[in-house]
């Protein structure tokens, strides 16, 4: 099906998924396959190889990061660069691993940026490292809640945690790092991290160091550690850290009493 | 086209098990530094075979949103502003 609309630029940021050639959905797919240009975010080497060979004229993002430079500024150069094609007139395709709205400034930014620009703009699911998250360790947030924070705004800022819940802190492995020019922070970073945590668990409280699975031939990383060891584990720019709850939900009886009052009146007078 | 690539993909979306002695054969169709990566399922070695690098920066997202952080200053020598959908507009 075609229109008959002039060719006038969009932009459509949709998802990788996180495991090479797994987590493709249709309609991403077909935004990579019909896009006039294509920009990838991939997490792994081979993740980008994969989509260049849907797309042997991917244009990958990978370039614009580099160490020592702010992430803020590699993260506006991204969007810049896809803004001028949409202009130019083109279909843009932006595909970015995992969900490309979750944890992911650039896609966000960059379709604000064309909607106000006043070209069309779009954004198709992924599977995310969340979904994965859920899957590999058997984790249903629904069941007792669960509380997600990019891991060095969550030490930046004062969050009420309820250790009932589980946690999960994104980019564990870049904590601290406030000019976000660093790929990496060090073990005194960490242990800032334990010890915000500490205020709220054991330092014996069991976490899990997580990494998704990219390639179907390995396995996702599930490394369980006492909170105590948390700062001198090996973690990367895309470990993620799952603190599993610590307390039991503490009970409301005081809302328990109203709901009992409150039923017990609609009986009463139905 | 990479035929490891090909490979991969094409045992991501089979979820028939392969088995060890079958990966292992399966494997064993490719030459050199690509088929002892792949066999021993080490995902830096496979791009290092391909040529390419063995790992790739992947944050895209910031500790702060809206606002960046008072007291850094960007590495890069560029003034920090706030991104905001006008700022891309042409």
């Amino acid at each position: 099906m075609t229109s008959d609309a002039a060719p006038r630029g969009s932009l459509a940021c949709v998802g990788l998924g996180m495991m090479l050639g797994a987590h493709l959905g249709p309609r991403a797919r077909s935004h990579l396959e019909q896009a006039d240009v294509v920009f990838v975010a991939a997490s792994d080497p081979l993740v980008e190889l994969w989509v260049q060979q849907m797309r042997p004229d991917a244009r990958s993002l990978q370039p614009f990061y580099a160490e020592g430079t702010s992430r803020r500024g590699t993260y506006r150069r991204m969007v810049a660069a896809m803004l001028e094609e949409v202009r130019t007139g083109h279909r843009v395709c932006g595909a970015f691993y995992g969900h490309p709205g979750v944890f992911a400034r650039v896609p966000h930014d960059a379709i604000a940026a064309a909607r106000q620009a006043g070209y069309e703009a779009c954004m198709e699911p992924g599977i995310s490292a969340e979904d994965c998250l859920y899957a590999d360790l058997g984790l249903d947030p629904g069941r007792v809640g669960c509380q997600h924070y990019e891991a060095t705004q969550f030490l930046l800022y004062r969050r009420r945690i309820d250790p009932s819940a589980w946690l999960v802190l994104w980019q564990v492995g870049i904590v601290g790092d406030r000019s976000c020019t660093r790929f990496s922070t060090s073990p005194a970073h960490r242990q800032l991290l334990v010890d915000r945590l500490g205020e709220d668990y054991p330092a014996a409280h069991e976490v899990i160091a997580y990494e998704a699975a990219t390639l179907p031939i390995t396995a996702p990383r599930i490394e369980r550690l006492p909170l105590r060891a948390l700062a001198g584990a090996e973690l990367h720019m895309h470990s993620t850290l799952v603190v599993p709850p610590a307390l039991e939900m503490p009970r409301d009886e005081a809302m328990h009493a109203r709901i009992e009052a409150l039923e017990a009146r609609l009986a009463a007078h139905p | 086209m990479s035929h490891v690539i090909q490979f991969l993909e094409a045992l991501a979306r089979d979820t028939r098990p392969l088995g060890a002695t079958g990966y292992s054969e399966a494997v064993a169709a490719f030459d050199g530094p690509a088929r002892d990566a792949l066999l021993a399922r080490d995902p830096a070695a496979i791009a290092t075979a391909l040529g390419l690098p063995s790992t790739y920066a992947c944050a895209i997202a910031t500790p702060d949103h809206d606002e960046p952080a008072r007291d850094d200053q960007p590495a890069d020598g560029e003034e920090e502003t706030p991104a905001s959908p006008e700022a891309y507009a042409a």
